[in-house]
């Protein structure tokens, strides 16, 4: 098993996925997962999670369920069999 | 309580259902619901909130009906166009059923005067459109300790969360989403549009928290949000970790005051 990468909402109805599953193979970080994405998927994700070199602000990236804001932000480490869920908020009523 | 004939009638598939029965019929009609916003999300789910007989429900809006509201909204008929949302949406649940008891309110809910709002109320049921409203709700409902049913819809896509504060092991919204996104950033259903239908899935599951946490049947949606994606028709659970640092539900919360976060413009 790898780590599982689930995506939800509009960033699923844009990305016609609902996720992928990547070999460690490196990837330490949030940083670098978002770098790997980066690479399959034409520089999307920077543009949609970051801002200035940050998370953006309503961006949801999380680690088994908690935030990554809660724990290293982008720092924050990912090993075999982690689920990162990765979806903007939905505001719509 | 004593059941009349005509409610022994009109309750009579509640009743002979093994977890509700008399005494879950009667727990429904001594029980109360606040609605906030009677849009997509919220007239769904006071439909199906009034065909079953809770006593008293709450409705809040302070907008009027638009034609382009009648495509989701099923409350709402063309007639009703230019009528106060709460108002068309009252005529309709006292026309379906007399039991019901509803409050309206036709105001926006605000740091000011959320909190009384609520506290009248046994569960209350966020329908709004916007993250600033979203986040009030949330906060006020942690510091009453009311249950909650949170949900977002937006062109095929919805989710939804049950937060019961009294319960210390499981996530309120802020747990997961400690900031409301910047004004503009995330879209609304009026620029991009949503299927008419996700308004009535997801309010209507909304509801079914509501019924549920009022008998104390079944698992809520407490740490658990559920996302539907329609066009696939699949539904999946994320788990969601409480925070013990959350800015309103920890042991020592920083947000000790409600907040009036500003709106987008493309909101208003």
């Amino acid at each position: 098993m790898g780590l599982e990468i689930k995506f939800f909402s509009l960033l699923k109805l844009e990305l016609k996925e609902s996720g992928v599953e990547y070999d460690l193979d490196g990837l330490t970080t949030i940083e670098d997962l978002i770098a790997r994405l980066d690479q399959d998927y034409e520089g999307i994700f920077s543009e949609k999670l970051l801002e200035d070199g940050q998370i953006k602000m309503g961006t949801i990236i999380l680690v088994n369920g908690t935030n990554v804001l809660h724990l290293d932000k982008l720092e924050t480490e990912v090993s075999e069999d982690d689920e990162v869920s990765i979806f903007p908020p939905s505001g719509g009523g | 309580m004593n059941f009349t004939e005509e409610q022994l009638e009109r309750y009579s598939r509640h009743i002979i259902l093994q977890d509700v029965g008399v005494e879950g019929q009667t727990k429904l009609l001594e029980s109360s619901v606040l609605i906030i916003g009677t849009g997509g999300l919220g007239t769904p789910a006071a439909q199906f909130l009034a065909a079953a007989g809770v006593g008293k429900i709450g409705l809040v809006d302070a907008d009027q009906v638009e034609l382009s509201n009648l495509q989701r909204q099923v409350l709402h008929h063309t007639p009703d166009v230019g009528k106060l949302k709460v108002q068309s949406a009252k005529e309709k649940i006292n026309s379906m059923n007399p039991d019901v008891e509803v409050e309206t309110y036709d105001y926006y809910l605000m740091s000011h005067n959320i909190r009384e709002v609520i506290r009248d109320y046994d569960f209350v049921i966020d329908g709004t459109d916007n993250f600033p409203a979203k986040f009030l709700i949330n906060d006020a409902c942690v510091m009453e300790g009311k249950p909650l049913s949170h949900a977002g819809i937006i062109k095929f896509t919805g989710q939804t969360i049950t937060i019961v504060p009294e319960d210390d092991e499981t996530p309120c919204y802020r747990c997961a989403f400690p900031e409301p996104p910047k004004p503009g950033v995330v879209p609304s259903c009026k620029e991009a549009g949503v299927l008419g239908v996700m308004g009535g899935v997801i309010g209507t599951i909304q509801a079914t928290e509501a019924i549920k946490y009022l008998l104390d049947k079944g698992e809520l949606l407490t740490g658990t949000l559920l996302s539907y994606d329609a066009l696939d028709m699949e539904f999946r659970k994320i788990s969601l970790n409480r925070n013990d640092n959350c800015g309103v539900c920890s042991d020592d919360p920083e947000i000790t005051e409600l907040i009036d976060y500003e709106q987008g413009a493309c909101e208003l």
